[in-house]
Formats: C-alpha cells, sequence, structure tokens
C-alpha cells in the first residue's frame, strides 16, 4: 500500500480474519510493515528523521529484526510534535488523557489515518461479536463525546465502538450520575438482542457499577459482550483488581463476557484484548516487546518488564514503535488457552518512579 | 531547640518563644566560644555508628573541620572589622542536598546570628540526626544559654506561619530553586529585611583533552567525577551537565571515550539507577536532536551514562537537562567558545587539565554573564562562604562604620 509499504498490502491485510492468521504470516507482516513504516516516517517527519540520524539509524538496511528497531519513549508525544504530514493535512488531533502529569500527547491524524484506524478497529474487535451492528450502552456521558479538531482518547474510544452500533445509547447523564432511565428503556427495547457496552474502566466501576450497587438495582445483562478500557491507574489507587472488577459486574449485572483492552491514543486503532482467561492479544496489526527498564535490553516471556508497542496503524506520524511506561509480561508466544493464535501477555501495572530529590523543597508549596 | 507545629493552637503557643528569639541580643561575628562548639559538633558526627553509610555527612564533619581552622576566626574578624550580626536569620534549605542545612546554619551561626530553620518536608536520616545532634549540644549545660542561636521548625504548607517568620527576621536565606524562591517571597520582609537566594544554577565541565590522555590519574579523576555527579543524582546546582572538550577532534575523540569507559565502570560500580531512568534521558536526547535538527547531534548511550553530542552550542543548551547520568558534550579548540553559550545561571565551572588561575584570567577577560566558581573536578560539593557569588560572610552582618 503505497506510500507507506511495498512488501506488504494493508489494505488486504485488514479484511483478514484473525484466526485465520498464522505465527509466521504476522510476524513477515509486522517485521516487514515496521520496517517500511520506519524508513517512511523518517523519509516525511524531520524531528523523526533528526531522531534517528541521532542515533546513527540506517533506514535503508534490511537486516534489521523487530526488535532492533529503535522505539519513541512514550513521553516525547507529549513534548515535541511528531507528524509525517503537514500541518494542512492534518484532520484531528488527538490527545491521550492525562492522568498524572499536566501535559497531554498530541496525535495528528490525517483523513486516511482515521479511516485505517477505524477499519483496523472493525476487524480486531468484530471478529468478537455475533453481529455486525449490534445495540450499544456507552458507560459515559453525551458531552464527553466533543467535535471539532481536537479530541481526548476517551472520546476516540466512544466513537471507535460506536463502529459496531445499530443504535448508541449513554447511560451516564452530563454530570457522570446514571441515567436510569435510558439504561431501562435500552435493556427493554433490545431484550432479545445480544448487546454491546463499552466504557472507560474506572468510569465502569465508579459510575456504573457502584450507582448500581448503591441503588439495588436488577438489571439483566446477561446477554451483553463488555469492552473496557483506560488502564487500572485509578482503580489501583482504590485497590480494585481485575478479578474483584469482574465478579463485581456478574454480580451486580449478569455479565459474564467482560474484556479488558490495552490501548493507547498513541496508537489508536490496534488494541490488544482480553480473552476469557485473562491474556491480552495484540491485534494482527501490533505486536509487544518487553524490556528492561534498566537495561532496554528484551526480555524473555514470564520477565516482567517496559512494554514496547508496535502498530502498522500510525500513517500521518512516527507513532508506529513506541516505548511505553507501562510495565508488562508476555506470558507466551502463540499457544493461549483461548485458542486465539499469537503472542499473549499481561499489563501489571504503570512503572515506579522513585522520589529524587529535585533543587527545591517544592512539595512543601505546591499543591 | 526542634519547634512542631502541625495546627494553629501549635503556632499560638510557640508565638511567644519565637518573639523572644526575635528580641534576643545579638552575637558576635566570630565569638571564639562557636570554635568548642563546632569541635563538639564534630566529633559527635564521628561517633555516629552509622555514618560509613552517609558520604555527606562525612563531608560535613571535614568541612566543620578544615573550614573553621585554629586561625580562621581571627583570620575572619581581621578581615571583616566593625561588624554586627544582623539579628535573625530565617533559612529553607533546599530538598536535594539534605545536609545543606548545616552549611547555612554554621553561615550564620558564626557570623552571630539567631538561627530559624525551616526542616524539608523530606525527611532524610542526616537531616534527623544533624538537628537531633544541634539539640544535644545546646541542652548541655556549656551551651544551654545561648540555646535561641538554633530553632528548627517542622510546619507543612502553612503559609501563615511563613509570613510570621519571614516578617520577623532580619535575613530570609532561601536555598532554592527557582519555585521555592517565587513561592517563598509570596510571604513580605519587613522593610529592613533582605533575602539571600539562591535559585536554579547550571554546572559544567571542562577537560583539556591532551592532558587527559597524557595523565595517569584517570582512575582517580573517575572517581571524582562520580562523587561530583552521582552522590545526589546529578540533582546538585553544582553537579555538570555538560561536557567540554577542549582540544582537536583526534585527541578528543580518545580522551572522551577513555573517559566515558572509566566513568560507566565506576558508576556500574557504585551506583543504581532508579527504574525507567534510562528511557527518560534518551527521550530527553531525542527532544534535543528532534528540536535542534543538527545532523551532528550524536547520541550515545550505557546502561548507566548517556551522552548527547553536540554539533554546535548555544545559550539554551542549559534548558536541556535532567538527572542521575545524562551528559551534553561538546568539542572545541578554542576556549573563547564559551562565550557563545555561558549564561546567568551558569555556577560552576569544574575542569580538569587548566592551571586554575590561567582559567579564571581566560573567562574574566570575556567577561562572561556566568560562573561563579572554578574549581577542579571532584571539588564541586566542597561547600565555601563565598557561594553563588555571594559573600555570606558580608550578607549575614552589618557594617558600622563611622
Amino acid at each position: 500500500m503505497k506510500p507507506y509499504f511495498e512488501s506488504i498490502d494493508l489494505h488486504t491485510w485488514i479484511k483478514r480474519d484473525p484466526l485465520s492468521v498464522n505465527f509466521e504470516e504476522k510476524k513477515f507482516v509486522i517485521e516487514s510493515g515496521i520496517r517500511e513504516l520506519t524508513k517512511y516516517h523518517y523519509h516525511s517527519s524531520e524531528t523523526y528523521r533528526a531522531i534517528l540520524n541521532s542515533i546513527q539509524f540506517n533506514v535503508n538496511s534490511k537486516h534489521y529484526m523487530l526488535h532492533e528497531f529503535p522505539p519513541i519513549p512514550i513521553k516525547l508525544f507529549k513534548e515535541i510534535d511528531l507528524l509525517s504530514v503537514s500541518k494542512n493535512e492534518v484532520k484531528k488531533v488527538l490527545t491521550s488523557s492525562g492522568t498524572t502529569s499536566k501535559t497531554v500527547s498530541k496525535i495528528f491524524l490525517d483523513a486516511n489515518n482515521l479511516k485505517i484506524q477505524q477499519q483496523m478497529l472493525i476487524n480486531t474487535v468484530g471478529s468478537m461479536l455475533p453481529a455486525k451492528r449490534m445495540p450499544l450502552l456507552i458507560i459515559d456521558s453525551r458531552e464527553t463525546v466533543a467535535q471539532g479538531g481536537s479530541i481526548s482518547a476517551r472520546s476516540a474510544g466512544i466513537i471507535g465502538f460506536g463502529l459496531f452500533a445499530s443504535e448508541k445509547v449513554f447511560a451516564l447523564n452530563n454530570d457522570l450520575t446514571l441515567d436510569l432511565d435510558s439504561v431501562l428503556l435500552f435493556l427493554e427495547k433490545n431484550k432479545y438482542k445480544p448487546l454491546l457496552i463499552f466504557g472507560f474502566t474506572y468510569i465502569v466501576w465508579k459510575h456504573f457499577i457502584k450507582e448500581i450497587n448503591e441503588l439495588k438495582l436488577d438489571l439483566d445483562f446477561s446477554k451483553g459482550i463488555l469492552f473496557h478500557g483506560g488502564g487500572w491507574k485509578k482503580l489501583n489507587e482504590t485497590k480494585v483488581s481485575n478479578q474483584q472488577f469482574r465478579s463485581e459486574i456478574k454480580k451486580q449485572i449478569k455479565l459474564g463476557d467482560v474484556h479488558d483492552y490495552y490501548g493507547m491514543a498513541e496508537q489508536a486503532g490496534s488494541i490488544s484484548i482480553e480473552c476469557r482467561f485473562g491474556n491480552l492479544h495484540t491485534s494482527i496489526f501490533s505486536d509487544v516487546i518487553i524490556r528492561d527498564p534498566n537495561t532496554l535490553e528484551v526480555c524473555s516471556n514470564g520477565v516482567q518488564g517496559l512494554i514496547q508497542t508496535l502498530s502498522l496503524g500510525p500513517l500521518s506520524y512516527p507513532g508506529h514503535n513506541i516505548l511505553t511506561e507501562d510495565l508488562g509480561v508476555i506470558i507466551g508466544d502463540d499457544n493461549c488457552r483461548c485458542g486465539k493464535p499469537g503472542k499473549y501477555f499481561r499489563v501489571v501495572g504503570r512503572v515506579q518512579y522513585s522520589e529524587l530529590r529535585g533543587c527545591s523543597d517544592v512539595y512543601a508549596y505546591n499543591d | 531547640m526542634l519547634i512542631t507545629i502541625n495546627d494553629a493552637v501549635d503556632f499560638d503557643n510557640s508565638k511567644s518563644f519565637f518573639e523572644e528569639i526575635f528580641n534576643a541580643e545579638p552575637g558576635k561575628p566570630f565569638d571564639d566560644f562557636w570554635i568548642t562548639f563546632i569541635n563538639d559538633f564534630v566529633l559527635e558526627i564521628s561517633n555516629y555508628s552509622e555514618l560509613k553509610k552517609y558520604g555527606d555527612l562525612v563531608a560535613l564533619a571535614n568541612w566543620c573541620k578544615n573550614f573553621f581552622s585554629e586561625d580562621y576566626f581571627s583570620k575572619k574578624s581581621s578581615v571583616y572589622k566593625n561588624r554586627v550580626a544582623r539579628g535573625t536569620v530565617f533559612h529553607i534549605p533546599p530538598n536535594n542536598v539534605p545536609t545543606n542545612l548545616a552549611y547555612s546554619f554554621f553561615a550564620g551561626l558564626i557570623t552571630g546570628n539567631r538561627n530559624l530553620i525551616r526542616l524539608p518536608s523530606s525527611s532524610a536520616p542526616q537531616i534527623e540526626f544533624i538537628i537531633e545532634t544541634l539539640n544535644k549540644l545546646f541542652e548541655k549545660r556549656y551551651y544551654v544559654a545561648r540555646d535561641k542561636f538554633f530553632c528548627a521548625i517542622k510546619y507543612q504548607k502553612e503559609r501563615t506561619i511563613t509570613d510570621f517568620l519571614s516578617f520577623n527576621c532580619d535575613r530570609r536565606v532561601i536555598w532554592g530553586g527557582d519555585m521555592s524562591i517565587k513561592s517563598v517571597r509570596e510571604s513580605s520582609l519587613n522593610p529592613m529585611g533582605n533575602d539571600i537566594v539562591f535559585p536554579d544554577r547550571y554546572s559544567f565541565s571542562i577537560i583539556n583533552a591532551e592532558e587527559y590522555n597524557a595523565s595517569n590519574q584517570k582512575k582517580q579523576l573517575a572517581l571524582r567525577f562520580y562523587n561530583d555527579v552521582f552522590i545526589f543524582d546529578q540533582n546538585a546546582c553544582t553537579a555538570p551537565h555538560l561536557v567540554i572538550w577542549l582540544g582537536n577532534k583526534k585527541t578528543v575523540s580518545s580522551a572522551a571515550k577513555a573517559f566515558w569507559e572509566l566513568q560507566e565502570k565506576v558508576v556500574s560500580k557504585k551506583y543504581e539507577l532508579p527504574p525507567n531512568k534510562f528511557s527518560e534521558k534518551l527521550a530527553l536526547g531525542y527532544k534535543y536532536a528532534a528540536m535542534k535538527k543538527d545532523l551532528r547531534t550524536r547520541i550515545i548511550s550505557q546502561k548507566n551514562i548517556v551522552r548527547v553530542q553536540l554539533g554546535s552550542i548555544d545559550k539554551k543548551i542549559d534548558s536541556f537537562k535532567l538527572n542521575c547520568g545524562l551528559f551534553f558534550e561538546y568539542t572545541t579548540d578554542d576556549i573563547n567558545d564559551l562565550k557563545k553559550f555561558v549564561n546567568k545561571r551558569y555556577q560552576t565551572l569544574s575542569y580538569f587539565g587548566f592551571h586554575p588561575e590561567k582559567i579564571r584570567n581566560d573567562l574574566l577577560n570575556m567577561q562572561l554573564p556566568g560562573i561563579d566558581r572554578i574549581v577542579p573536578i571532584g571539588s564541586t560539593l566542597d561547600f565555601d562562604l563565598i557561594w553563588d557569588g555571594k559573600d555570606l560572610i558580608s550578607e549575614l552582618t552589618r557594617i558600622v562604620n563611622v
């Protein structure tokens, strides 16, 4: 698919049934894809080119293996503009949901990249759904989905899952309280249909599940499939584990088909979804590598380290190879109990920063 | 004395004690009385069972011993004539160098001032030890009459307390960084008061490549550089973030290779890199490369040390600064290149392979806007009462003129 790729045809690949893809095939596609995207972005982005030049990386060499392509530390997307198109080709700027820092990542998407992202999501999630379009309950408020040139990762997620919706209902009011009427109407109207539910993890927990518990409601979502993502950090602060989350959902709304997904604004569209055994599976468009946080060397399976994500999705910006600040572990290469082919992994948490003393006694004076 | 203020009631109860301090008689600068006190303090440190763990406490003891030598007081009183202490000094020490509060305190003490020390919110064991020791000494019969000369105060984020202490002190010493200074300055001083501030500074090193190559002290230099940098995680204002190599390309190339290899060896043995530091350092290096877009930029990374080699240098290089072993490097054969980048913020220049007076003369001739100190590599942390371009003795005393 010119001009990004030479040896692979992304248009065809996007239509493949993920379950039909074998290990060797995927390896070839990802490796060639990353090699060619690295070269493409090198020639198209001045800033990316400057970075690769500084570490003397030869984009023309055909000998690099996947782990030898240099990842960009994710915080760089907060600090400089990384794009491979001119500013007036940018259709949307996606921003990350900043949990702690005051700055957010800026992801520059042109019309083509937006389209590809959608197609990737349809491929990845669609293969798990009983129907192409389903009634969708969004555990968030209508207000979250902003219009305009700049959107948050949270609204991008809602828009993304909206692609599978035959109808969309928002479960929360603008102040994030439960819109019980809408939820009940949704359930009543779609009584005999399989349901799709989507929300950010901590929103689902705090504003939906906990609320339902408080109000002692008896809701039946047994026909539903829930996708939730956005990270556990906020929940970690209230000490809720994945297991607790799942069992509470089962208890409160009788929903058993729950899938966490791991994704990020910097590689929107290529998400890794949790199978029923609690393992995350990369999509056919992405791969993960685990690196030792101290040496940045590749870790073997079973060893915890920094998650590096590689994706064929980022086309209008050089986000195809990222070193995140998340800690994870690869459980296996190709033999998950769930039957899905390919590498499977788990996210353990965020890397902990030790408290290094800055020059000032800032802790006393900043809130 | 250590006062802990947890709430408004504590604050109210402590006010009369503070009033006594504010209104007490000033002491005499360079009073011989304090010589015994300092010796006793040094003794206490030497007897500390955990001393081996704290290189900075060892350095503090050595400094007290050597700095306040036998004739220091008599020498200084003949230089600083007709001086009286200011009165009460309010010290706000930094977070990055825990023992710093001791240096600040002694500066205040030997100039005859009473000292209020706001304790940093992060409590390092060294600080606890120093405060306990000072308390202990001032309870002794010999020193108790002068116990108003030392008061450590522990309080959290309370503007009214800082206001009160600031307004009533005669000099306020703020050890930085810029954000602390800005914040503390929201509390007014009284019209006769003044601030002595130590804002964020930037430091660098310069190495004569030819001298380095010829030297048989390479291993020792590596250790000295390590001490300058890694004891405080490259967070001290005096720690170098930039290394200037003086020499031609070929000479520098072999010198730099040897220097960083040795440095990496020392660091690997003695230092534990905090988690995720490696990728943080790379990110800053990449940021520089991306913004500068100079084809000559080279990033060389090892496990503990990341180097960013510069193709050119300018006055903004000090804004690219990290810690725990990130160094920018620049090669030149002309020392006048310092004019291209040294700005106001530059504080300490540590060197190897130069004659100190020659370098100072070169620098003075260049009329650089920055650099307050020129010391050999390994000595950057040696404290002096002339610091950051300020004469602390002069600032903490007043002259009675006829």
